[in-house]
C-alpha cells in the first residue's frame, strides 16, 4: 500500500521535474522568469536552489528562440522541457510547434528524435482576458507527431509528465492555471501514467460526459448535483488528446447510451467535435440513445470582466441542463 | 403588429387557460375592447386588445392551457404578414460579437420537429437497435423524444409482437378466431401459448367498465392546492353553536316590504354578515393571521364570500365592509356574487380577504367544518334556517332554529376567545337590534 501526501497541482508539476531531473541529467527546463522568479505560477520553486543556473535557464523574452532551441537540444541528445508563461504565447512560435518539432523525425527517417516537453498554463478564469486565456489545444492536437496532454489532478498530473518527459516525440503538456492551487493525494512512491488512458473519474449509467482538463472537476460537481436527483452520471477524464483512449470512451457510452462532451475551449471547431466524430464512428453509435452533445466557450474572445468570463465557460448549471436535455 | 400575449395576472401565475376567442381572424378590434376570455388558476376574465387594428392571427385555439406571456394572436393592420414563429417570450442570447455569428449554430436552441420523410420513423440508433433484437415495429411505438423521435424506452415499453412465444397451431387458432396473442397467457413450457390457451381467451370477455378521468382546470387545480396547504399549515380547529334566528326572519320579512325604499331586498345572508362583520369590531382577532413572529390585526374587514359557481368554488371580496350600510353591503354582495357567476370578476375583487363567511343554508345542512382561507385566522360557517321544537321563554315550542360553525386558527386566539366570539353572535341573531346599533 503506497504512502499518500497532500500537494498542490504545481508541487506534483514541480515534484516530477525535480524526479526527473535528478533520474536524467540530459533533462533540463528552459522559460522566461522561471529561475529566481519560479515561473508566472510558481511551478519551479526551489528548482534553481537544486539544480543550478545550467539546467534551470531564463530565457528572453522570445518564445520563437527558445523553444526553436530546445528542438535543437532535443535533436542533440538532451531532453529539455521548455515552459511558455502562457499557452496563448504558442502562437508566437507556432512554427517551430508545428513544421519543426513534430516533423523531424518523420522528415529525417527516424534518425533524430524530439524529446522535447513543451509545458505551457492553459486555460480561463483568472481575468487576464482575450491573450492569456485561451484553451488552445484543438489546433496542437491536429498536427500528427505532436502528443497532447492536460492533466486534471495533481495524480495525474505528476504521473503524466514523469511520462512525458521520457517520451522520444514532443509533448505538449498543458496544465490548467486555476488548478494550480488545487490539492490532491499523491503517492510518495514513483509511480507514472501512461498516455492515452482515460480514466473513469466517476461511474454512472445514465449518460456519459467526456471532458478533460478543469472541467472534470465542475462536471464531476455536476455529476454530485445530478444524483441527488437519481440521474448518475459517468465523467471521463480523457486525460490526453493525443494520443486518444478511443475504447474507454466509447465503452462508457456504450453503457448509458448518451454522451456530453465537455471542454473549456471554444465549442465551435474545439476538440469535442474529434471526440463526437470518434463515438459517432465506433459501434457506440448504434447504442446512442440521444444526439452526441457538446457543450464548450462561446465563440468570442475571452472577456476581460470576470462575471461576462465565468458565462463564457461551461458551468455547473449548464452542464447539469445538458444531461437533462439529453434524457 | 403587435402580439397578444397571454396575460399574467397575478404574481403566482404561470399558465392561463384560453377559454374562448371574442373575436374571428379578420375583425377590427379597438385598444382595450375585450378579445377573448381567460382562466387563471383564480378567476375568469376578459382579456383586452393591446393596440387597436385587425385580429391578423390566432395562434391558438378555443380551450388551451398556455404558459403566461406566451405570444397566442397578433393585431396589426390588414394584410400585414404575421411571424412563422412566435417570438420567444424572453432569454434572447446576448448578442455576441461579429465572431459569434459567424461560428456557432445552437444545436439546442429548441427542439426541432423531425420530419417524416415517406413515412419512415425518426428513431435513436439505439431504439432501432433493440426494436431489431426485440420484434418491435417501430412505427407501433408511442415516441417520447423531445423532437418526437423513439428513444430506448419507448422500444422497451411496446409490447413484443412478432416475439410471441407460441405453438403453431395455438398462432394458427388465434389467427381463425382474431385473437391477439399479445394479451395470452400461455400455460405451456417456459409460458408457452398452446391452443387451449387461444380458446379460453376467444371467449368474449366481460365488458371492461371504465374509469372516468375528468381533466383538472386551472381553478380545480388551486382549489386542490390551497385546501391542502391550509390544513397542513395552519392550526385548525372548530365550534359550534344552535342559535335561534325566529326573530331575524321576522326582521327580514319587515325588511322585505321596504324593499323598494331600501333598493335592495335584503337577504338572510345579508343580515348574517352584516352581524358577523359587526361583531368583529368587540373581537379584531376574528379579522388577525398568524405570522412566525407576530399577530396582524387588519384595520379594515375585507369579507371574503364563498360564492359556488358552475366552474367552481371562487371568494370575492367586500372591500371595507366595516365602514358599509347594511344596504351597501347587500348591494355590495349581490353585485360581486352576479359578476362570479358572470365570469367577470376582476383579480383586485379576489385579493385582500381578511375574514370569510360561507353559506350552506340552501343545503340540508347544520353542523360543518369550514377549511380557513389561508392567512385568515376566522371564518364563520352559517347552515340552514329550519323550524324546530325548541325552549323559548320555558316553554317548548316552534322556532326557527341555525347552526353557526366556526373554524379558527388556534395558533391565533384560544378556545376562550371562540366562545366569546359564538356567545356575541348568538346574541346579536336572537336579538337583531343589538348589531343594528352597532
Amino acid at each position: 500500500m503506497a504512502t499518500m501526501k497532500e500537494i498542490t497541482y504545481a508541487q506534483a508539476i514541480n515534484d516530477a521535474m525535480c524526479e526527473e531531473m535528478q533520474r536524467d541529467e540530459n533533462v533540463f527546463m528552459m522559460g522566461e522568469d522561471i529561475a529566481e522568479y519560479c515561473g508566472a505560477f510558481g511551478v519551479s520553486r526551489g528548482m534553481l536552489e537544486k539544480f543550478g543556473k545550467d539546467r534551470i535557464m531564463n530565457t528572453p523574452i522570445s518564445e520563437q528562440a527558445y523553444v526553436g532551441a530546445g528542438i535543437g537540444a532535443a535533436m542533440a541528445g538532451m531532453r529539455p522541457i521548455v515552459e511558455l508563461m502562457f499557452s496563448d504565447f504558442m502562437c508566437v512560435c507556432f512554427d517551430e510547434l508545428v513544421n519543426e518539432a513534430p516533423k523531424m523525425r518523420f522528415m529525417f527517417g527516424g534518425k533524430v528524435k524530439v524529446p522535447m516537453v513543451m509545458r505551457t498554463a492553459a486555460g480561463a478564469g483568472t481575468g487576464a482576458a482575450a491573450q492569456h486565456s485561451q484553451s488552445l489545444e484543438a489546433c496542437l492536437a491536429h498536427f500528427p507527431g505532436l502528443k497532447v496532454v492536460i492533466p486534471s489532478t495533481p495524480y495525474d498530473a505528476k504521473g503524466l509528465l514523469k511520462t512525458a518527459i521520457r517520451d522520444d516525440n514532443p509533448v505538449m503538456f498543458l496544465e490548467q492555471k486555476t488548478l494550480y492551487r488545487t490539492k490532491g493525494m499523491v503517492p510518495e512512491e514513483e509511480y507514472t501514467i501512461p498516455l492515452g488512458v482515460a480514466d473513469v473519474k466517476r461511474e454512472g449509467t445514465d449518460c456519459s460526459i467526456i471532458t478533460y482538463g478543469r472541467m472534470v472537476q465542475m462536471s464531476l460537481q455536476a455529476a454530485e448535483k445530478l444524483a441527488e436527483e437519481g440521474i448518475h452520471v459517468e465523467v471521463v477524464d480523457i486525460r490526453s488528446l493525443v494520443p486518444l483512449d478511443t475504447k474507454t470512451i466509447v465503452e462508457s457510452v456504450k453503457k448509458t447510451h448518451r454522451a456530453l462532451i465537455v471542454h473549456e475551449a471554444v465549442q465551435f471547431g474545439g476538440f469535442g467535435g474529434e471526440i463526437a466524430g470518434q463515438i459517432a464512428d465506433s459501434d457506440a453509435f448504434y447504442y446512442l440513445d440521444a444526439p452526441i452533445r457538446r457543450l464548450g466557450a462561446l465563440s468570442c474572445p475571452i472577456p476581460f470582466n470576470p462575471n461576462l468570463e465565468r458565462e463564457t465557460f461551461p458551468t455547473v448549471d449548464k452542464i447539469i441542463a445538458q444531461v437533462k436535455s439529453l434524457l | 403588429m403587435t402580439e397578444i400575449f397571454m396575460p399574467k395576472a397575478g404574481m403566482d401565475m404561470k399558465e392561463g387557460r384560453l377559454i374562448r376567442w371574442l373575436k374571428e381572424i379578420g375583425d377590427p378590434v379597438e385598444k382595450d375592447e375585450p378579445i377573448m376570455e381567460i382562466e387563471t388558476d383564480k378567476i375568469t376574465m376578459e382579456a383586452e386588445a393591446p393596440a387597436t387594428g385587425v385580429l391578423l392571427a390566432k395562434l391558438i385555439g378555443d380551450d388551451t392551457t398556455v404558459p403566461v406571456l406566451q405570444t397566442i394572436g397578433y393585431i396589426g393592420q390588414p394584410g400585414e404578414k404575421v411571424p412563422d414563429a412566435p417570438a420567444a417570450a424572453a432569454e434572447a442570447e446576448s448578442a455576441a460579437p461579429a465572431a459569434a455569428e459567424a461560428a456557432e449554430t445552437k444545436a439546442d436552441a429548441a427542439a426541432p420537429q423531425l420530419p417524416t420523410l415517406n413515412g419512415a420513423v425518426a428513431a435513436t440508433p439505439y431504439a432501432k437497435k433493440l426494436a431489431a433484437e426485440k420484434g418491435v415495429d417501430l412505427s407501433s411505438v408511442t415516441a417520447s423524444g423531445p423532437a418526437g423521435e423513439v428513444r430506448a424506452r419507448d422500444v422497451l415499453a411496446a409490447p413484443q409482437q412478432n416475439a410471441v412465444n407460441a405453438t403453431p397451431l395455438a398462432k394458427k387458432y388465434a389467427e381463425v378466431n382474431g385473437v391477439d396473442l399479445a394479451g395470452v397467457t400461455g400455460t405451456g413450457y417456459d409460458g408457452k401459448i398452446r391452443k387451449s390457451d387461444v380458446l379460453s381467451a376467444a371467449a368474449p370477455a366481460p365488458a371492461q367498465r371504465e374509469i372516468t378521468r375528468i381533466p383538472l382546470t386551472p381553478i380545480r387545480k388551486a382549489i386542490a392546492r390551497n385546501m391542502f396547504s391550509s390544513l397542513h399549515s395552519m392550526a385548525q380547529t372548530s365550534d359550534s353553536v344552535e342559535v335561534d334566528v325566529t326573530e331575524l326572519m321576522a326582521l327580514r320579512k319587515r325588511l322585505l316590504e321596504h324593499k323598494e325604499e331600501l333598493g335592495t331586498k335584503i337577504t338572510i345572508n345579508d343580515l348574517l354578515s352584516y352581524a358577523a362583520v359587526k361583531m368583529i369590531k368587540t373581537h379584531p382577532l376574528a379579522n388577525a393571521s398568524f405570522s412566525d413572529t407576530e399577530i396582524l390585526c387588519y384595520p379594515d374587514v375585507n369579507l371574503s364570500m364563498a360564492v359556488a359557481t358552475d366552474y367552481g368554488l371562487t371568494s370575492p371580496v367586500v372591500h371595507g365592509a366595516d365602514r358599509m350600510s347594511l344596504v351597501e353591503l347587500s348591494l355590495a354582495m349581490r353585485d360581486l356574487v352576479t359578476r362570479a357567476r358572470d365570469r367577470k370578476l376582476t383579480a383586485n375583487d379576489q385579493q385582500g380577504g381578511t375574514f370569510t363567511l360561507t353559506n350552506m343554508g340552501i343545503f340540508p345542512v347544520d353542523n360543518f367544518n369550514p377549511i380557513l382561507p389561508a392567512p385568515q385566522s376566522c371564518i364563520l360557517g352559517f347552515g340552514r334556517c329550519v323550524e324546530k321544537p325548541a325552549v323559548y321563554q320555558g316553554q317548548i315550542c316552534i322556532r326557527t332554529m341555525m347552526v353557526l360553525s366556526v373554524t379558527y386558527d388556534h395558533r391565533v386566539f384560544d378556545g376562550g376567545e371562540v366562545g366569546s366570539i359564538m356567545k356575541t353572535m348568538k346574541e346579536y341573531l336572537e336579538s337583531p337590534e343589538l348589531f343594528l346599533v352597532q
